[in-house]
């Protein structure tokens, strides 16, 4: 996706067509990682690629790219969720509404939410670190994004990046137990 | 099961956001907020999140009561706001006066409809939009009366939590081909 068509992906249904179709795969991915409701993955796959539409001409190549960009927009849409489902206002409301998935769409997004239950497991056991730790750590590790990138997609500098990174990885340190003895994999039970 | 490649999902949500790129794209002037690209794409209540209540009331310059307002857009779709769920034959009889056939019924949430109350369609993506402002009480949404065709109804029902929030709980935004029953109620809610 060249600079110029993503600029205009908001306003040139071909251009965004484009965007989408080389990015879908990414973001329910993205999604599939931190939630295993087919529907709600459903759900903020749309919400994200709304938003897109909506942001796109503020995306500057020079600040980062494309992927860590849409996927700090991706990530302000889980929060959103997660600050709704908190407060419990809007939780039966969508039941009522849900998007209409078929079988295939059910079995496609659950396989995705399978594959990706390890990299759930993963953000899981980051819950214990300070917000902007975590979503640091999260980024990089869940979402394998260097930490160029996930500075990006958390509007930060890399330099903030690298400390908080710094200060994540003393504070994991800590609850990290000492080295496991091996058992072979025959004698285990 | 075919593993690669798009599934209907992925087509049905191209499809849905490329038409809200070509209405922005016949706006005159670029569309930056975030209510703008919500226009006709219907995406359940996970839109609503951003969207900030206290704009809403300013937004309505054609009928309103304290119950609710009801104004046609520039664009032919028609914006709702429920502020109370008081008031649903009033509500209906607006709609009505704005050309939309619609049937209208306020239920606790703990009750719905006895079904079946009519010959519903296949729902179509683009009729209505629904948000639910951030103070979780009032309903908000935008109907496209062009999607209903001569001969259907529009029936809405819509779901409040019958305490002392009055928080609405839910909606369920309906096409009927032919008549349609009134509204009896029955225990159970459809949205818990």
């Amino acid at each position: 996706m060249t600079k110029l068509g993503l600029l205009h992906i908001g306003r040139d249904p071909a251009a965004f067509e484009a965007f989408y179709r080389e990015h879908f795969e990414a973001v329910t991915r993205f999604m599939a990682r931190r939630v295993d409701d087919p529907h709600t993955v459903a759900d903020l796959t749309a919400e994200t690629f709304l938003a897109v539409i909506d942001s796109a001409h503020t995306y500057r190549s020079d600040k980062g790219t494309e992927v860590a960009w849409l996927f700090g927009i991706a990530r302000h849409v889980v929060q959103n969720e997660r600050r709704r489902a908190a407060r419990e206002l809007h939780a039966v409301r969508r039941s009522a509404h849900r998007r209409e998935l078929d079988g295939e769409d059910l079995a496609r997004l659950e396989e995705r939410i399978d594959a990706e239950s390890a990299a759930r497991r993963a953000g899981a056991a980051l819950a214990m670190l300070p917000d902007g730790q975590r979503a640091l750590l999260e980024l990089m590790t869940v979402d394998s994004l260097s930490v160029p990138e996930a500075a990006t997609a958390l509007g930060i500098t890399t330099v903030t990046a690298r400390v908080r990174l710094h200060r994540a990885r003393r504070a994991l340190a800590a609850f990290v137990p000492a080295p496991l003895t091996m058992t072979p994999a025959t004698e285990m039970r | 099961m075919n593993t690669t490649g798009s599934f209907p999902f992925q087509e049905h949500l191209l499809a849905e956001l490329k038409e809200t790129v070509a209405e922005r794209a016949l706006s005159p002037a670029p569309a930056t907020g975030r209510n703008a690209v919500r226009r006709g794409v219907k995406v359940g209540a996970v839109l609503a999140a951003a969207c900030a209540v206290a704009m809403l009331p300013s937004l309505f310059a054609g009928t309103t009561t304290p119950a609710f307002a009801v104004e046609r857009n520039d664009d032919g779709s028609i914006s709702v706001l429920m502020r109370e769920y008081t008031e649903p034959h009033e509500l209906q009889e607006r709609l009505r006066d704005l050309g939309v056939n619609a049937v209208v019924d306020f239920v606790p949430a703990d009750r719905h409809c006895a079904e079946p109350r009519a010959d519903f369609i296949a729902s179509d993506p683009l009729l209505w939009t629904s948000m639910a402002p951030r103070d979780g009480h009032s309903g908000y949404m935008r109907l496209r009366p062009d999607r209903i065709a001569p001969g259907q109804t529009l029936v809405m029902e819509v779901f409040y939590r019958n305490d002392s929030t009055g928080h609405v709980a839910g909606d369920l935004v309906r096409v009927a081909d032919g008549p349609v029953a009134a509204c009896v109620l029955q225990p159970g809610g459809i949205t818990t």
